[in-house]
């Protein structure tokens, strides 16, 4: 297992200065720089010019790329905002955090809820409790997250209208006067913001893994061992959780490599129409703005989180599986 | 010892006059609003708290509110100059100018007894310590050019702690105002920049910085800040004992000013129907109709006030004369062209097509929110597809093809070409598309086309410098819809858009080969940049909005409608509001004292 786990982490070392060459170069070859919105200055028609010459963004991109990745590797330096003249770490750091707030909490929601969904409906196929899930998770696939947010920042408006206060807020993470409030008032309060993107995160994914796990189990459940089991007298709950369970949840297991970096990747659209001051709003402004250090920054972190997800994914898999050994 | 007793007394007696109170002209006084906490949405956040580094609008709105004087103020509802016709100064920071040379040198004695936030006096270091900070091009201050004329810069020198000289290189209209650097606290600033350089400027006041480390010298200080979320705003002590109303009372303004950040137009107006924000600019009919009804139920109780006027942009048309196909150079060079489309164009049908009626049709390239620059004596475009067709058949397309479209029996070329405008914008891709319609019937072919957004660039700005008519332009586009907002509105020259060859000219990049009529438009701007006179720069402006008139180098269409939505009692009465009239109600200078009075 040791050796695995060293040979693994050497492996991401290729991977990381692949991926984010790789990622460089995507940026770059989009048309312009972040100098080109200055183009259309009246007051400074030198604008645009003069910032390319400070920043550098005249110079070819390999050798940016590799200065970048100097101060990366040498300085843990994800460089300098374009946009804020900052510290690029100062700017994502504490947003990622506002994503994982929301993303965590509507990751292990959706699992509590998906997963005995899943299982409901592969155990009592095609009744009516698997039908009325069915058309529910259906319509959770085909409604984009930000029209559901819609729906509910419309309902949050007109409750207040109709009933003039707030059932739920109308987006935000916390209220105007959250700095005066106590620390119990201010963990209900976030709480209570919390309500709606929550709910429309957990919504939007429920369906897909309720339908992993529902087809997963339905696999699983036509095995040859499942009937032997079923023929030794074994009871209903023994064999379902005991003996399918485990084996239908290695797939959602394998998936939580890729939930790491999800878990601050932003929650999307929901971010930008509930006012959730998560990281995709930041991500979206600083690929219009070409603030490439800023994109790159988010990139990076997202990688890395994806390959240590990938990495813990399989050690977790080697603990619930038996026949995988390392 | 009496004598020296007296002196002391003197003495104290003379400080005590240099530390009275500034007080508004008599002409400002408190409007109706005082104290209480006022909320605002805007759209975006912030990505610094530094006023050397802030570079968005929504940043400059809020930042500079807390950031330290200027020497001279704007009017908000008067003259929008920092001078008055009579040519004295609005005075603020300042205490007297000296004019030494017009609009060019200046010897400034700042008023004594300012402070910063912090108890710090203010001085002439202050205003030195600015200039020194935003003109370092490697701070990368997005006002950066308030330090030089072109590349030539603007020198300040310290005379004595409370006055110093400011040189420009040649004369600038309204000099003071825009190549005033405004002031940071020296005795922060200058300590970090003489030790780590611009590297450690850039490096201060970010968005982790706790508001408690900085320094005001505004009306306002920033009390909390969370990111992504809002800032908040609260009366900066400091500054009411140095500024006061006209009647010696507290300056007007909220206790608090909340401003939520949001990325999400729904997000806002969710805010503003359920009373959590106090004032708004709607944009779109769906916006008016929701406001509307949340007044009508009575979830809000502010008032709106729809199709005030025109919005400061102006939708407009401009043709690439450095074309390499021979047949639409000419046609585009040609002014009869020109007027032929542009009176083949039904503005009304574009305002009630492209923006369900919220506009206006155009009579320049500036807008009436731009006035007095907006050329009142030109008359509305007409209407006239049928002139039209006579004017194109005198300059040689006289019949039509079998597809319809007209051509030059002689030289084979047809009335066609590419209209294209920038992807995403909806109301210009409508203008387009009504146009092409418009224009089909008779005998004109308008492609519409969608382009990005760096090839809608390229095609205004690309081959700036260099140009070679045989190479032609970085994009070699037909036809363009764009718009400006923005500039100078006390002298909107237009310098490097209206003048040969320059970076937002973009019909024309030539510097060699050009139009009479385009040597005359190069120069009357020129004579706009350097006129101090306001009257005879209206007079230039006129003049050249005339030329433009009869020559059609950008081919105005529709400003889109002004709305404005607010629930602040009698802070903005009717009469007074236009796209350019509103700023901040609490803006030092943005206080009159018929406000009340007249409000209605």
């Amino acid at each position: 297992m040791f050796v695995f786990i060293v040979r693994r982490v050497l492996n991401l070392i290729p991977t990381f200065l692949l991926a984010t060459f790789l990622a460089w170069f995507v940026i770059e070859i989009a048309p312009g720089d972040f100098a080109s919105q200055f183009a259309f200055d009246q007051v400074d028609p030198n604008k645009a010019q003069r910032i390319r010459e400070v920043l550098g963004l005249n110079q070819p991109w390999p050798i940016r790329y590799l200065y970048w990745l100097r101060n990366l590797v040498t300085n843990f330096d994800l460089g300098t905002s374009m946009v804020s003249k900052g510290d690029v770490t100062t700017l994502i750091y504490p947003r990622m955090v506002n994503s994982f707030w929301l993303l965590l909490p509507a990751t292990v929601l959706t699992f509590l809820i998906a997963i005995p969904i899943g299982v409901y409906s592969a155990v009592r196929k095609y009744s009516i409790g698997d039908r009325v899930l069915t058309v529910f998770s259906l319509i959770g696939l085909a409604v984009p997250n930000f029209f559901l947010a819609l729906l509910v920042l419309a309902f949050a408006v007109y409750f207040y209208q109709s009933n003039g206060w707030f059932l739920i807020p109308t987006g935000g993470m916390t209220s105007s006067n959250y700095s005066q409030l106590s620390l119990w008032q201010q963990v209900l309060d976030r709480g209570w913001h919390l309500i709606a993107p929550l709910l429309v995160v957990t919504l939007s994914s429920l369906a897909t893994t309720s339908r992993i796990m529902r087809g997963e189990m339905l696999e699983v459940m036509g095995q040859d061992y499942i009937r032997t089991a079923k023929a030794k007298g074994l009871s209903e709950n023994v064999v379902t959780y005991k003996h399918a369970f485990r084996n239908a949840v290695v797939v959602i297991i394998a998936t939580i490599g890729g939930l790491l970096p999800g878990l601050i990747s932003g929650a999307g659209t929901v971010e930008f129409v509930m006012r959730w001051p998560g990281i995709t709003p930041l991500f979206i402004s600083s690929i219009f703005a070409q603030d490439v250090y800023v994109v790159m920054a988010l990139l990076t972190v997202l990688t890395l989180f994806l390959m240590i997800g990938n990495l813990l994914s399989d050690l977790a898999l080697a603990l619930v599986d038996p026949r995988i050994r390392y | 010892m009496k004598r020296f007793i007296l002196g002391i007394a003197a003495l104290a007696l003379v400080a005590a006059g240099f530390a009275q109170p500034y007080q508004w002209p008599e002409a400002y006084a408190p409007t109706a609003v005082q104290g209480g906490t006022v909320s605002e949405d805007l759209f975006g956040d912030f990505t610094t708290l530094n006023p050397v580094l802030i570079s968005s609008a929504q940043e400059n709105a809020v930042i500079s509110m807390t950031a330290g004087p200027g020497l001279v103020y704007r009017d908000w509802l008067g003259n929008r100059s920092f001078q008055r016709e009579d040519g004295s100064y609005n005075m603020y920071w300042a205490e007297s100018i000296e004019e030494v040379r017009p609009n060019q040198e200046f010897v400034v004695t700042v008023r004594q007894g300012w402070k910063w936030s912090d108890g710090v006096e203010m001085t002439a270091d202050d205003a030195i310590a600015a200039r020194t900070i935003i003109g370092d091009p490697d701070v990368q201050s997005n006002s950066y050019s308030c330090g030089y004329v072109d590349a030539d810069p603007v020198v300040y020198e310290k005379i004595d702690t409370y006055t110093y000289r400011i040189t420009l290189p040649r004369p600038v209209t309204n000099a003071l105002a825009v190549k005033d650097c405004g002031t940071l606290p020296a005795h922060v600033f200058m300590p970090v920049y003489e030790q780590s350089g611009a590297e450690g400027i850039r490096a201060m006041w970010g968005v982790d910085t706790p508001p408690s480390e900085m320094v005001f010298g505004g009306p306002y200080m920033i009390s909390e800040f969370r990111q992504g979320e809002r800032i908040v705003l609260t009366k900066n002590p400091m500054y009411g004992e140095f500024v006061q109303a006209a009647d010696g009372s507290p300056l007007p303004g909220p206790d608090q000013w909340v401003v939520t950040f949001s990325q999400d137009q729904n997000a806002i107006l969710s805010r503003l129907v359920t009373g959590q924000s106090d004032f708004y600019w709607p944009t779109t009919v769906d916006q008016l109709r929701a406001i509307t009804d949340a007044i009508n139920s009575g979830a809000i109780g502010g008032q709106l006030h729809a199709n005030l006027g025109p919005s400061g942009s102006v939708d407009f048309i401009t043709y690439n004369f450095n074309k390499l196909d021979q047949c639409k150079r000419d046609m585009f060079r040609n002014p009869v062209f020109r007027q032929a489309i542009s009176i083949m164009i039904d503005r009304d049908a574009l305002v009630q097509g492209a923006v369900g009626g919220l506009g206006f049709p155009a009579k320049d390239w500036n807008s009436e929110a731009a006035a007095p620059f907006d050329a009142p004596h030109l008359e509305p475009f007409e209407f006239d597809p049928e002139r039209g067709v006579e004017m194109l058949a005198s300059i040689g397309f006289s019949e039509a093809g079998p597809d319809g479209v007209l051509r030059n029996p002689q030289t084979g070329c047809r009335v066609e070409f590419d209209l294209q405008f920038n992807s995403g914008n909806n109301r210009r891709a409508q203008l387009a598309v009504i146009i092409s319609q418009t224009l089909a019937d008779y005998g004109v072919q308008v492609n519409p086309r969608e382009v990005s957004s760096e090839i809608w660039t390229d095609s205004i700005v690309g081959t700036a410098e260099g140009f070679d008519p045989a190479a032609g332009r970085a994009v070699d586009y037909d036809a363009q819809i764009w718009g400006l907002a923005g500039g100078d509105i006390d002298n909107p020259h237009f310098q490097n858009g209206l003048m040969l060859g320059t970076n937002l000219n973009a019909w024309n990049k030539s510097r060699d080969d050009f139009a009479s009529w385009e040597l005359l438009m190069d120069r009357l701007t020129a004579a706009m940049v350097t006129e101090v006179d306001l009257e005879k720069r209206i007079e230039l402006y006129n003049e050249r909005a005339t030329l433009m008139r009869d020559n059609l180098p950008i081919t105005p269409l529709i400003s889109t409608a002004f709305h404005f939505y607010h629930d602040l009692g009698n802070v903005w009465p009717l009469e007074f509001l236009d796209a350019n009239s509103i700023e901040s109600p609490y803006r030092p200078g943005n206080f009159r004292e018929n406000l009340t009075i007249n409000a209605n």
